[in-house]
């Protein structure tokens, strides 16, 4: 019976082109999709940066500045042009973003510097916007590599030999990443660890309150629910059956998803930040966890749709009970995505917000077997009462009849 | 056999009914002290207006409603107390109970099927007889959304008696169909009175009842104003036909509603 109940559950989606491409298909589609855009724009634009030829305005540049620049070994990148004085027309060009930085030497620079002794510290006056990329980019690669070039070109100037001046570098060496001591584990897991969970998460439970608002309050809508109660089975293997049905389908759902989230996860890091190399570092216990945790995700889920759906006379009655459940999830998601450092027991004691918790410490390899036994307990208890309470529901009168 | 005794409904109303349906009641009495006795080989019919609590008395028989009071048993079985044998003795037939329009007719009665308990051989017999009795055959693998009202009706008829119960319940069975259509849905009625089934039809359209019902009650404002056989019912009345008769019980029982 129980196997009848859910073979129709499945056979609804399967058998219908539609259904299939807007419950699989379509969320896996648009993650695949949505990330290799926002992977392609964002290497795009770092490459484009790069290559970006910086337009700067210099004011009364001094001679030194002038002779510097001409064997200035990354001249290429820079086109200057030397202006006598600065101007409102120069501001707008930044503002509007064709002109990347306004430069200003004071009008004595060249004296100061000559009479060093004896007068203040010459001050350069770089005008750039910070809501443009390139003006930002440029700003910074100014301070760091050719003015700090031209400052050390000057002291070498006045003191003969720079030695007498610096009198330390740090991390100058040919190969500046042996200096990075990092947790390979937790740096591959970083990126992946910070979506997926809220993805994952989102993407179940949109799924399943699809199919779930359909399949329950639906059927109750149009009276096709009835006919069901009529026959021999009981009250609770036909909440059952309807409950399993949709967990398969949410789970199915979800797979595809994460299948196209994998196909992207090349771009996915490339946008967060993390790296590839320890991609492969999850063993059989982060799996294993994993798949327990998101297991009891698709449980709890279920079971607050389905409860709230078989409450409610219409599908749009259910749509407006169940939109807060799902901000919850949402919420859930996102305070785990930003939330740094180690969380507290008590988090995962929360039901489904301490899933989400779970699924991203799992990611990160910080879940210890206390915490994991408290979110299977608190899940296992969170699903009992609720297929309880929609097995209940399908038993009352007023319930299913309105009566 | 079918008896009700002393059978009443009453809905508990909620805040949201209560404001739909303009009362400062909480509840609805839809059916009040009922009896009759539909007896086996007979097709008995229910008469009432709208809102008589026909169909409140039907589901009740069906066990989807628990009466409030009294007592209903289906061939000595109480719907109460074993829902569940009740449920394999009775077929029910109601036009706010519908199909999954997605599915074709074939799985439907299939899907049934297996609820019932029926094995493939008993399923694929059943089908044999029913889809060509009512020429399902030709639409059987198009999706029920795409079948005429009619052949809807007919498919809806095959599901219900798919485990051949001896209790057949339908409520206003013609209502919305053509006149051929019609005809085949009594045609089957009078079939299934000649095997010896208990027939329980209810209608709102006195001369169905005239042509089709052995024995009748009639329930205005969910109470039982009078049954019988009709000639009986006409004798008491004076009345040329049902529907004379009815308007006489009407002025007699019927009070306006508030
Ligand atoms: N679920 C319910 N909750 C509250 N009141 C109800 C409910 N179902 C029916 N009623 C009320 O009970 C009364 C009897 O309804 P019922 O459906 O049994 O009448 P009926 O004889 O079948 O009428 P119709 O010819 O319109 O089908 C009506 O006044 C109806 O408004
Ligand atoms: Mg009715």
């Amino acid at each position: 019976m129980l196997q009848t109940i859910i073979s129709k559950e499945l056979k609804r989606i399967f058998s219908d082109k539609r259904l299939i491409f807007s419950t699989f298909l379509l969320p896996a589609l648009s993650i695949f999709l949505m990330y290799n855009l926002m992977g392609i724009l964002t290497s795009n634009r770092l490459n484009d940066i790069e290559k970006h030829t910086a337009a700067i305005a210099v004011i009364e540049a001094p001679d030194s500045f002038k002779t510097f620049m001409e064997t200035y070994a990354d001249r290429e990148s820079y086109q200057l042009e030397y202006q006598a004085a600065i101007s409102e027309e120069l501001k707008e060009q930044v503002k509007a973003g064709d002109l990347d930085i306004i430069m200003q030497f004071p009008d004595d620079f060249a004296d100061r510097i000559a009479a060093y002794e004896k007068s203040a510290v010459p001050d350069i006056h770089i005008y750039y916007n910070p809501t443009e990329d390139y003006s930002r980019a440029t700003n910074n690669e100014l301070k760091s590599e050719l003015l700090h070039e031209y400052h050390n070109h000057l002291l070498e100037e006045r003191f003969g030999d720079l030695n007498k001046v610096i009198a330390f570098t740090t991390n100058t060496g040919e190969n500046p990443e042996i200096y990075e001591i990092k947790n390979e584990k937790k740096s591959s897991g970083f990126g992946v660890s910070q979506l997926l969970p809220m993805l994952l998460s989102i993407m179940l439970f949109a799924s399943a309150m699809g199919i779930g608002m359909e399949t329950i309050a639906g059927e109750k809508e149009r009276g096709t629910m009835g006919a069901i109660l009529l026959t021999s089975v009981s009250r609770s293997t036909i909440a059952l059956g309807k409950m399993i049905g949709l967990a398969i389908l949410a789970i199915i759902s979800t797979l595809i998803s994460v299948i196209a989230l994998v196909a992207s996860l090349p771009k996915l890091l490339a946008i967060t930040g993390g790296d590839l190399t320890g991609q492969l570092m999850y063993g059989p216990m982060e799996y294993m966890q994993i798949l327990i945790i998101l297991l009891l995700e698709v449980g709890i889920f279920v079971g607050i749709i389905c409860l709230i759906s078989v409450l409610s006379r219409s599908v749009k009655e259910a749509g407006t009970y169940i939109t807060p459940a799902y901000m919850v999830v949402m919420l859930g998601a996102f305070a785990a995505m930003f939330s740094f450092g180690k969380t507290a027991t008590f988090m995962y004691a929360i039901p489904l917000i301490g899933n989400i918790y779970a699924l991203k410490s799992a990611l990160t390899f910080e879940l210890t077997m206390i915490d994991f036994a408290i979110v299977i307990a608190v899940s296992l208890v969170v699903i009992g009462i609720l297929v309880m309470a929609t097995t209940q529901a399908f038993k009352s009168e007023k319930v299913m009849f309105n009566a | 056999m079918l008896e009700v005794k002393d059978f009443t409904k009453i809905y508990k109303l909620s805040k949201k009914q209560m404001k739909e349906m303009r009362t400062d009641e909480h509840n609805k009495v839809a059916a009040s002290h009922i009896d009759f006795i539909a007896p086996k080989g007979e097709i008995f019919g229910l008469l009432g207006p709208n809102g008589a609590g026909k169909t409140t008395t039907l589901r009740s028989i069906a066990t989807l409603l628990t009466p409030t009071a009294g007592e209903i048993f289906v061939n000595g079985v109480n719907v109460v107390k074993e829902a569940d044998k009740v449920r394999g003795m009775v077929g029910f037939l109601t036009n706010d109970i519908k199909m999954d329009e997605n599915f074709t007719a074939d799985y439907i009665f299939e899907f049934f099927g297996k609820l019932r308990g029926m094995d493939k051989e008993q399923i694929d017999k059943r089908k044999q007889e029913l889809f060509s009795y009512f020429n399902i055959n030709e639409y059987k693998d198009k999706k029920i959304e795409e079948l005429s009202t009619g052949m809807k009706q007919k498919l809806a008829i095959a599901v219900c008696v798919i485990h051949d119960p001896e209790i057949v319940i339908f409520d206003e069975p013609t209502n919305g169909l053509d006149i051929i259509t019609a005809k085949a849905v009594t045609d089957y009625l009078l079939d299934l009175r000649a095997r010896g089934k208990t027939i329980i039809i209810s209608t709102h359209i006195m001369s169905v009842a005239e042509k089709l019902c052995d024995r009748m009650a009639i329930i205005i404002q969910g109470k039982k104003v009078e049954d019988g056989k009709l000639d009986e019912i006409l004798k008491r009345w004076e009345a040329s036909d049902l529907e004379d008769a009815f308007f006489k019980m009407y002025v007699t029982y019927g009070k306006e509603e508030k």
